[in-house]
């Protein structure tokens, strides 16, 4: 290390001027969980998720007078692990009935649990916290309260963040929390499941990462920084599904290329407007290669099954956007191919917008307000932004501003999202008064 | 210098709200804070006072477990500060990250001796 009292990049893993590697908290927060659960069995997730809490509540009223512990994350375990056997003696000694379980037993596995953070990658820990991915992500959980209890348990975001990226009220999301946590009483272990009932384990959780990062990316209300924190989250939590060996399969490269690829483009999107508008104007050296490169890897992975899922489709629609030099010399082609086969697949009116851009970009303006056309009678769409915002974008590259600021200013009215009415209403003016 | 005794309040349960990466982020500022006044030759001693361990004692032999049964706020610990002033000393507070949930309360100590 050069400098000690230089600021260390955001997740580069250095200690910071304080001593704590960046992120220490969340990850440890993480896998102490996922220990203690796995120790204790998922019903007792509340009082991992308690315990882990009191520990850090601890560091905080502790280490700003004591100093940051040589071992911060011995030191965050051993409390945890402490503060867990207070909670279970005071459990026992309270109810005369504890569900059965043997308390003994119960704190004697709390004491095995190590502290968790030397390990390497490929680690059991690697395993408890990918077991943790597929306990929040259960298929007998709605999927609101999947991706909740994920954001929760697994990411370490607070409920209020949670409720602030969803724009849910805090109670909400709270609720279905703890109604979550009670419908996974039921769950003997916390374990990876076996390989019979993997395929259909997996989809559920690739499902749930996928409402995630789309809730981070796409969309145009909420808190951005929470948003963003969303996006690395569902990347990571997929990576490490990417990676287990146990686990890994073509369909989870194609959901990772996806979000690696989408993510890409998340630094020259400045402003929190819609996505269709700001790709025509994104300064694309802004576009993060080193994300691209690792996208594109996985895409190349992805294709080494014989499925071709969404998953798969959307990531290469994606990887065209992502190497293309301009909005011009984009393969549409191709962009259009795939997404005549979404459109089959999934029957979104969502995509069949996309794809009407992708039609007006590659046989002309005209041709793209004709397939726009034939939307128009869709509710769905005439609610959003999304199809006015499209036809104003064509009206104006076919020549036809005043109608183009109609559209415009049509579009504005339409999306809650104060920025994005901002930036529809100063291109509804650019268009009324040209030059 | 004049010597001050800054006592730290706050309601344990305030932080009960707060994510893993927000209480990390406190610390961290906590620390970055205390290490600027120790640099600048301000800061005599930091230290924390244990929880749930302690007594009050009153007039004729009366005995209770420490103020934290009732409080809703506690002491939780204190900084003892060199400054000017008190002007001064509550300058040099004024950035802690303490001040976002609890209380500072800052106390002149009357020198001892012929001073």
């Amino acid at each position: 290390m050069s400098d000690p009292d230089a600021p260390t990049a955001e997740g580069d893993g250095t200690p910071s001027v304080t001593g704590l590697v960046d992120d220490l908290f969340r990850r440890s927060s993480a896998r102490l969980v996922a220990g203690l659960t796995r120790a204790l069995g998922p019903a007792w997730l509340e009082l991992a998720e308690e315990s882990v809490q009191d520990a850090m509540v601890r560091a905080l009223q502790s280490w700003p007078w004591r100093g940051v512990p040589r071992d911060p994350e011995a030191w965050l375990a051993r409390v945890a692990k402490n503060r867990a056997l207070d909670r279970l003696r005071r459990r026992g000694r309270w109810e005369a009935e504890t569900d059965g379980d043997d308390l003994e037993a119960l704190a004697a596995a709390v004491g095995k649990v190590e502290a968790p953070f030397a390990a390497g990658p490929g680690s059991p820990l690697d395993d408890d916290e990918l077991a943790m991915v597929f306990l929040c992500c259960d298929p007998s959980l709605g999927s609101d309260a999947a991706v909740a209890l994920t954001l929760r348990a697994i990411g370490g975001l607070s409920t209020r963040e949670i409720a602030a990226a969803f724009l849910t009220p805090e109670a909400t999301v709270a609720q279905r929390i703890v109604r979550a946590k009670r419908a996974l009483r039921d769950v003997a272990r916390l374990e990876i499941p076996p390989v019979s009932e993997l395929p259909e384990r997996r989809e559920a959780v690739l499902r749930v990462l996928y409402l995630l990062f789309n809730e981070g990316y796409a969309a145009t209300e909420g808190d951005l920084v929470v948003r963003r924190e969303l996006c690395h989250e569902a990347i990571r939590l997929a990576s490490l599904v990417a990676t287990h060996p146990a686990v890994l399969d073509p369909e989870v490269d194609a959901l990772l290329a996806l979000f690696l690829l989408q993510a890409s483009r998340l630094p020259a999107r400045t402003d929190a407007s819609g996505d269709l508008l700001l790709l025509v104007e994104q300064d694309r050296s802004r576009w993060d290669a080193a994300l691209r490169a690792r996208g594109l890897d996985h895409l190349e992975r992805a294709s080494r099954g014989n499925r071709l899922t969404t998953y798969h489709l959307e990531a290469g629609i994606a990887a065209c956007h992502a190497t293309a030099p301009s909005l011009e010399a984009t393969d549409w082609d191709a962009v259009l191919e795939l997404y005549d086969l979404l459109l089959e697949r999934t029957g979104s009116e969502v995509v069949a917008l996309n794809r009407a851009v992708a039609v007006g970009m590659r046989d002309g303006p005209d041709a793209g307000l004709t397939a726009l056309a034939e939307l128009r009678k869709s509710a769905r769409l005439g609610r959003g932004h999304g199809l006015a915002s499209v036809q104003g974008w064509m009206l104006e590259r076919a020549g036809r501003p005043g109608e183009a600021a109609r559209a415009w200013r049509r579009a504005a009215e339409r999306t809650r999202s104060a920025p994005v009415r901002r930036h529809l209403e100063a291109r509804a003016r650019a268009a009324e008064s040209p030059g | 210098m004049t010597r001050f005794l800054v006592l730290a309040r706050d309601n344990p349960d305030a932080f009960t709200k707060y994510s893993p990466a927000e209480m990390q982020a406190l610390i961290q500022r906590y620390v970055a804070w205390g290490r600027g006044l120790a640099e600048k030759g301000h800061l005599e001693i930091s230290s924390k006072l244990r929880e749930g361990i302690g007594r009050v004692l009153g007039p004729g032999g009366s005995v209770t477990d420490g103020p934290f049964t009732e409080a809703k706020e506690v002491v939780g610990g204190f900084w003892l500060l060199d400054a000017d002033d008190l002007a001064h000393a509550e300058r040099l507070v004024a950035e802690c990250p303490h001040l976002e949930f609890g209380t500072l309360e800052i106390r002149e100590i009357e020198p001892t001796g012929d001073a």
